[in-house]
């Protein structure tokens, strides 16, 4: 037995102890509820909830039930406005609160094996569907067999980003009975449990078979009378990936079928139509009771309202006219609301991102000389040390963080000194030092020359969307400044994000700037983006992803054998079937990383904010806040309360 | 008559034709297409691993792969045989029924809109015009330019801050949220009266400049003519006088700009009812637009269009019915 099971184990079995043992007949419910089960139109409580529900500890007291909460985004699309965050998202596993390791969520336990090729989940007996039909390893088994095996539904072979592509069409899984069901996998894959309480994870137990086999025409031979009278689906793959919002439709499409039974504490009731409000219900057959039996989510309804504009939102936000929004924009509007009496509380998130933004030389830019010179390390180097991260942090962050390369945190088992500190001062005289070593020779105006004479100009783009909350566009002014400098011509290019798509699609681009994830805890193996290459975000040559996932619309270019060995490399931390062996392998990889030195930080991210209403209790005072963790999910969004 | 009017009908079909090809072949000009907007999207949340084949069988469910005259002609035949606008990418839902939601609200704020206008312009034109360069014409000149030249966002902000500070409550969308879903009511009317009264403003002061002159302008050449000495010679009172012959034909460019009307607050409402919140076409054209969700935003343009096709042809009929001197010829 690993220790990892070990450890898994023991916080299983503390969790129980801690835990009042709730006996069947105390369960207690929404009044909402209890009125239909006195009408007759549902059962008892006891009867909806599994033999044994996930016991939640409420973040401060024990809630009281009641709404309805209001949540506020700006755009179209409910789910990705902040919903999906508080709403959706449950796994088979999910991250404790704390972000220190996987804890049960969907599945009530699982064994490892051990060369961590065989994963076996012990599903809830007696848990439900929103609908009321029970959730068994059939579902899971519908999934993988009849959805991921499927060659219409999945005409490349079976993909899922929780399923390592090596060896994906071996992958078997087997149903040992009705609440057990067994994953193997061909090679061993130590960071399963940590790859599924993030979105990679949703689709395992995203089907529910009962509802989805009329629209599979393995199962329903008249599917087509159906397409046929569906609009926009033009056969029956499309109708079940619009029916089931997925596996390659938008996941954030079921805000549109009010039909589909979910497994979430709340499901939609009314769809965002003609007016800017759409709602939810709570799931009668919710799975996760409070630590007093009380059947979890305590608000009974979630109303979303639809913005076009953030201030419109900031503006509802501090009058009271709503209870939470993701991704706040105006850090100092919301401080100086909350100083003259806005009904409103701010809590202070721990970022997970290890610098506040990273920038890229393309190193498979389409220009050769410009390749040639990304590729020179002296030039990497030469640009890092021109760049002045005090000021940037005084004038762009308000004087929060300190400088840093795109590293693990301090609080990180994997944090590396060289890779957070390397090259970070701020040196004018360095700078051009390395840059001599590179590019010596100058025109009239003191811009570097090219190999081929010409000005050495680079263009910067970047996405300039707001919902990064970023300050991206000011970074980049201050940057530009400090390497015309050392005589380098840097053009500022920020698109909208659409662009961007495009030019990462075509390998257009010469140098860009993006986010800085892969700080925090045990992220930079889950999210390796910066320290590895042939990552989705690797932008320092985002052609290697394509290449490595063998896309067919987008440029792809094949990397040099070096590179596809540090790739390597990092899939095998994947197979360590330990933490403590994960780790060593991945520390070793941020060796190889800081000597490649592939992409320049600026500096630690300032802890970020999150202003709510003050009437929304159990909201943790700090959490740690990224993709990974869910966003919001980590924080627990059904044991939130309003407070009446 | 009857030679004009089947003339007018089909250069109408024609405009109206060519600006459905117009509206769709440049709404897909900007780089990438609707997954494109949608990966953007999903990377803006934070989403870490996009697999390419997932992105390549989207386009391929959503038929963005076809060649854009066959996506035109597939869209151009359901519109006619069918009265289908095609399916909205963003909403998963039939865009006819997107459209059509949004209308009668978008035609609430835009027909009270026009009211307010030529109640307020009206009047003031025909004073600012009768006491020519006094204090009043000066004073309604200058509001007038101001109106115009506030930009209407910031106006609404202005507004919107000024009603959550002093008022106690941000008059954000048309409704309160307990009536956005509720069915139609009186309390509910009335709550919308309340909510209608800061688009109308914003939108309308932009427009009521540009009337004021336009009347003041008008009535100014009729004042002079000398029919107008005719009747006062003849004993006619000032006000009767003045109401009955030079506003009359002072009032021919605002029946020849009806239809106008429409394409122009219809954008000019888009960017308040953004700030604003109102749940009317405005905003979704402009997301569609961004998302490039392509057949609601060309829905949209070729109902518009066609509106205003239909607007413009309607006043130049009333033109030719109430003014003698038109000829059709």
């Amino acid at each position: 037995m690993r220790k990892l099971y070990i450890g898994i184990f023991f916080g299983i079995l503390l969790t129980l102890l801690s835990f009042p043992v709730v006996a069947q007949d105390s369960y207690n419910e929404s009044p909402v509820l209890t009125s239909l089960v006195e009408a007759g139109s549902l059962p008892p409580v006891a009867e909806r909830l599994p033999v044994t529900p996930r016991v939640i500890e409420p973040v401060s007291e024990i809630g009281q039930y009641g709404g309805p909460m209001r949540v506020g985004f700006v755009g179209n699309n409910p789910g990705w406005g902040g919903l999906w965050y508080v709403t959706g998202w449950e796994n088979l596993v999910s991250w404790s609160a704390d972000f220190s390791g996987p804890v049960p969520n969907i599945a009530e336990s699982w064994e490892i094996s051990d060369d961590v090729r065989e994963y076996t989940f012990h599903l809830r007996e007696g848990m439900r569907w929103s609908d009321g039909e029970p959730f068994t390893a059939d579902d899971i088994i519908f999934y993988i067999e009849d959805v991921l095996f499927n060659e219409e539904i999945n005409p490349a072979g079976p993909g899922a980003d929780w399923l390592p592509r090596e060896g994906a069409e071996e992958f078997r899984a087997e149903k040992i009975d009705d609440y057990t069901v067994k994953f193997i996998f061909a090679n061993p894959y130590g960071t399963f449990l940590y790859t599924i309480p993030q979105w990679n994870g949703r689709h395992i137990t995203w089907f529910p078979k009962h509802y989805l086999t009329q629209f599979h025409a393995d199962y329903n031979e008249n599917v087509d009378d159906i397409v046929a009278e569906t609009d926009g689906v033009e056969d029956w793959v499309g109708l079940f990936n619009l029916m089931a919002s997925g596996p390659t439709d938008d996941t954030n499409n079921y805000f549109n079928n009010l039909d589909r039974p979910l497994l979430f504490p709340w499901v939609p009731t009314s769809i965002l139509g003609g007016s800017t409000q759409m709602t939810m219900a709570r799931n009668p057959y919710y799975w996760k009771v409070d630590t007093e039996g009380n059947q979890l989510p305590y608000i009974d309804e979630v109303i979303g309202v639809s913005f076009q504009d953030d201030e419109a939102r900031n503006l509802a936000l501090v009058n009271g006219d709503l209870d939470y929004i993701k991704d706040a924009n105006g850090r100092e509007f919301f401080f100086d609301a909350l100083d003259s009496g806005a009904p409103i509380e701010i809590t202070l998130t721990s970022s997970d991102f290890g610098t506040t933004n990273t920038i890229h030389f393309n190193l498979e830019t389409q220009d050769e000389v410009l390749r040639e010179i990304f590729n020179d390390i002296n030039f990497r180097i030469g640009m890092s040390h021109a760049i002045n991260r005090e000021e940037i942090i005084e004038i762009v962050h308000q004087g929060q963080g300190t400088p840093a390369q795109a590293s693990p945190l301090e609080s990180s088992p994997l944090y590396n000194e060289r890779l957070a500190t390397q090259y970070i001062e701020y040196d004018v005289d360095l700078a051009n030092e390395y840059l001599d070593m590179v590019v010596p020779e100058r025109d009239g105006e003191g811009y570097r020359l090219r190999s081929d004479g010409e000005r050495l100009s680079i263009v910067f783009s970047f996405p300039n969307s707001e919902s990064w909350q970023n300050n991206w566009v000011n970074v980049g002014e201050l940057v530009v400044g400090y390497w015309e400098a050392v005589g380098v011509e840097v053009l500022l290019d920020p698109q909208s994000a659409d662009v961007m798509t495009e030019r990462r699609e075509n390998n257009n681009y010469e140098a860009t700037m993006y986010t800085g994830e892969g700080g925090a805890g045990i992220t930079p193996i889950i999210q390796p983006r910066y320290y590895v290459p042939g990552d989705f975000d690797s932008l320092f040559a985002v052609s290697w992803f394509y290449w490595f996932s063998d896309a067919q619309e987008a440029v792809t270019v094949e990397p040099p054998q070096e590179i596809q060995d540090i790739r390597a490399l990092y899939e095998a931390v994947g197979q360590q079937p330990t933490l403590e062996g994960q780790i060593e392998a991945m520390a070793e990889i941020l060796n190889i990383s800081a000597d490649n030195f592939w992409n320049i930080g600026i500096a630690r991210p300032a802890p970020g904010f999150q202003p709510r209403h003050v009437r929304l209790g159990n909201y943790p005072d700090n959490y740690i806040k990224g993709w990974g963790q869910g966003v919001e999910k980590i924080t627990y969004p059904e044991q939130w309360f309003i407070r009446q | 008559m009857k030679k004009f009017l089947i003339r007018r009908a089909i250069y109408m079909i024609i405009t109206v034709w060519v600006i459905t090809i117009i509206a769709f072949i440049v709404i897909q000009l900007p780089p990438g297409d609707y997954v494109t907007s949608l990966v953007s999207e999903m990377m803006a949340q934070g989403t870490d691993s996009i697999d390419p084949a997932v992105v390549e069988q989207l386009r391929e469910q959503y038929g963005l792969n076809d060649p854009m005259y066959v996506q035109y002609f597939k869209w151009m035949r359901n519109i006619i045989l069918d009265g289908d606008f095609g399916y909205s990418l963003a909403f998963q839902r039939d865009a006819r029924e997107i459209i059509l939601e949004r209308l009668p609200l978008t035609f609430l704020v835009t027909l009270s809109t026009v009211l307010f206008v030529w109640l307020i312009a009206l009047p003031i034109g025909v004073y600012s015009a009768v006491r020519k360069y006094s204090i009043g014409d000066y004073i309604a000149t200058f509001l007038g330019f101001i109106g115009l030249a506030t930009p209407n966002f910031l106006f609404a902000l202005i507004l919107m801050y000024l009603s959550y500070k002093y008022g106690g409550q941000a008059l954000i969308g048309l409704f309160s949220a307990e009536y956005v879903d509720a069915p139609w009511s009186f309390a509910k009317f009335v709550d919308l009266l309340k909510h209608l009264i800061i688009p109308i403003i914003i939108i309308g002061t932009s427009f009521t400049a540009g009337l004021i002159r336009t009347m003041r302008a008008n009535l100014l050449d009729e004042l002079n003519r000398p029919y107008v000495d005719a009747a006062r010679a003849k004993g006619l009172s000032e006000t009767r006088l003045l109401w009955k012959y030079p506003v009359r034909y002072a009032l021919n460019p605002f029946v020849s700009t009806i239809g106008w009307a429409l394409p122009g607050l219809v954008a000019g409402e888009v960017i308040v009812s953004i700030v604003l919140n109102l749940p009317t076409s405005g905003p979704i054209l402009f997301n569609a637009l961004l998302e490039q969700d392509m057949y609601v935003a060309s829905g949209f343009i070729l109902v518009l269009s066609a509106l205003t096709v239909v607007g413009t042809f309607i006043s130049d009929v009333l033109l030719a019915v109430l003014d003698p001197r038109i000829r059709l010829e």
